[in-house]
């Protein structure tokens, strides 16, 4: 298994955490060609990890660079300049 | 649980903060399971207040706390509340004490959209359970605005339900916010008016080159609390300690016991000598024998088998040694024999709340039945107007409530006659007053003496001229035609 390069914070059920699940998977859909693989953590379940990970605010997409680790609050709805904020470019026929 | 009084109402449980005096002005401590902000500039102490409260709980109430940090990481605060004595470190690995390090992360980060603080509330809740506090700092509220600053909005409504979830919970929270400005609005973002049950304020305020530290309880929701400014300070091994202004209320007790000046003359002039629990001011012209009449007053007391002890904020403790030798006093002898502790500290070495503080601990610890201050003028030098009142209002009512006899000496500026500064301000918070003044008989330059005023008792009236030698002081005989004392002019019969 791979280490998931990307991690989607949420809290429970909330209307936007599912939201920002549901906007996850569709982003996933466009780089899983590439080799991106993503967790989503729950940190009503798991707050010690949320506590690692110094997260405040849900929902925070963090994308776990060695070198420039990069975080996104918000329910990734926009997914261009979600892409541009990862740095990940998309091949052109899945664009 | 809240209990419950007759009415049904229900009364608020109250948290102590570990500022005994700010624990007095809200009516015994923080409302239990209720929110405070904390306002103040930068540099006002609002974590060292915050820290305190967390600290207090641990170690004096068996009450563990949660540290939620928006600014500095937890190793940083660790190691610069040390110096106050709270060990933050050691109470965290006793699992009594857990951090939320929620200060800024080194990633970058991008805010897009609505978002919650639900991942901090989930946060906070696990360190409560995990070390089953029942206090909660977050420290400073201003912070995360300044994380999550295009969105003020989201964060007072997310602020809004923290805050009540943490209540529901029966936690007391304290929460503190950063002022612009000394005397503006009260923290910016307006976090108070959303969030808050208690408003306090916390205030660095310089004035004429003069630094006062002040605490000033705004707001309590359902409860009374003191009103006005609390001049307080922060010390090593202490933190915040407020400096109140009991005497307002004026409850000493009035004690008919008389001891004696020190000087058999003086003590005929006053009735029989000055009350047990009585302050004294003596008031003259450098020169006129201040420091003999405190000498004499010492040595009197341990003459009778009192413990005595001085402040002197003029001369250092070799000289002070010396001009008693002159008048035949040995205060070495009474020092070696733990009758008589003298202290002699620049004015400058500290504030003024400080040098009460430092008082109040020597008199606690040497437990003295008399003290003496030389001199007030020499205090008043370091503080604003305001502040030395404060300080005398503070130092009176301490004196008298330890049932001490006080003898606090004032300088007045000009030679002959004139009040001093301190001479206006103590005036009213003094039970007697002696004036020494320089009075000037054709070509001779004599020194007089008047008891101006003795709360509860008679006193002589007349001025009376008095010599000094290698044996003290001496009265003589009263003044037939002196000028007057109080302005210093032509020769005017006394009324």
């Amino acid at each position: 298994m791979n280490e998931p390069l990307l991690r989607l914070y949420i809290a429970g059920n909330s209307a936007i955490s599912r939201r920002a699940e549901q906007n996850l998977s569709r982003l996933q859909e466009l780089i899983k060609p590439q080799g991106w693989e993503a967790e989503v953590v729950d940190v009503l379940a798991q707050p010690e990890r949320a506590e690692h990970a110094r997260i405040l605010a849900t929902p925070t997409l963090s994308y776990e660079h060695p070198v420039r680790p990069r975080r996104i609050v918000g329910d990734l709805s926009d997914t261009k300049s979600v892409l541009d904020f990862l740095g990940i470019e998309l091949k052109r026929d899945t664009a | 649980m809240t209990e419950q009084d007759l009415d049904g109402a229900t009364v608020l449980e109250r948290v102590k903060t570990g500022v005994n005096a700010f624990d007095e002005l809200v009516m015994g401590g923080l409302p239990r399971a209720r929110t405070t902000v904390v306002g103040g500039t930068p540099g006002s102490g609002k974590t060292v207040f915050a820290t305190q409260f967390i600290a207090n709980g641990i170690t004096t109430h068996s009450e563990n706390g949660v540290l939620v940090t928006f600014e500095e990481p937890p190793a940083d605060i660790e190691a610069n509340m040390r110096s106050f004595g709270w060990e933050l470190a050691r109470w965290r690995r006793q699992g009594r004490l857990a951090f939320v390090d929620a200060s800024p992360p080194s990633s970058d980060e991008m805010v897009a959209g609505d978002f919650d603080l639900a991942a901090l509330l989930s946060r906070i809740q696990h360190a409560v359970k995990t070390v089953g506090a029942k206090r909660v700092v977050l420290d400073s509220l201003t912070q995360l605005f300044d994380h999550f600053i295009g969105d003020p909005k989201i964060l007072r409504r997310e602020l809004f339900h923290i805050s009540s979830a943490l209540k529901k919970a029966g936690l007391t929270v304290l929460m503190t916010a950063e002022r612009n400005s000394e005397y503006g609005e009260i923290t910016r973002h307006r976090l108070e008016e959303f969030v808050a049950d208690n408003v306090v304020i916390l205030r660095n305020v310089l004035h004429r080159e003069k630094r006062r530290r002040t605490i000033e309880v705004l707001k309590m929701r359902g409860s009374h609390h003191a009103e006005g400014e609390t001049p307080f300070t922060l010390l090593e091994n202490q933190g915040v300690v407020a400096v109140p202004l009991s005497s307002l209320r004026l409850e000493q007790q009035s004690s008919m016991v008389r001891v004696t000046s020190g000087n058999p003359s003086i003590d005929e002039m006053c009735g029989g000598g000055f009350f047990r629990d009585s302050v004294t001011l003596v008031s003259g012209a450098t020169g006129t024998g201040k420091t003999l009449l405190v000498t004499n007053f010492l040595a009197g007391g341990v003459a009778a088998g009192e413990k005595a002890l001085l402040f002197g904020y003029e001369e250092s403790k070799g000289q002070l040694f010396r001009n008693a030798t002159g008048w035949g006093v040995d205060f070495a002898q009474m020092e070696s024999e733990g009758n008589l502790k003298i202290i002699c500290l620049y004015p400058e070495a500290q504030s003024l709340p400080d040098h009460l503080l430092t008082i109040q601990a020597l008199v606690d610890e040497f437990q003295p039945s008399r003290i003496a201050i030389d001199s007030l003028s020499a205090l008043e030098r370091i503080a604003s107007d305001i502040g030395f009142r404060e300080f005398l209002i503070s130092l009176t009512s301490f004196i008298k409530k330890r049932e001490i006899a006080g003898l606090c000496t004032a300088t007045s500026k000009s030679l002959v006659g004139g009040e001093s500064v301190s001479e206006q301000h103590i005036s009213t918070l003094t039970d007697s007053i002696i004036l020494l003044r320089y009075i000037q008989e054709k070509e001779t330059m004599h020194r007089g003496l008047m008891v101006l005023k003795m709360r509860g008792s008679e006193h002589a009236k007349e001025i009376r001229r008095f010599t000094i030698d290698g044996a003290g002081m001496h009265l003589g005989e009263p003044f037939r035609e002196a000028p007057n004392v109080f302005t210093g002019g032509d020769a005017a019969p006394n009324h």
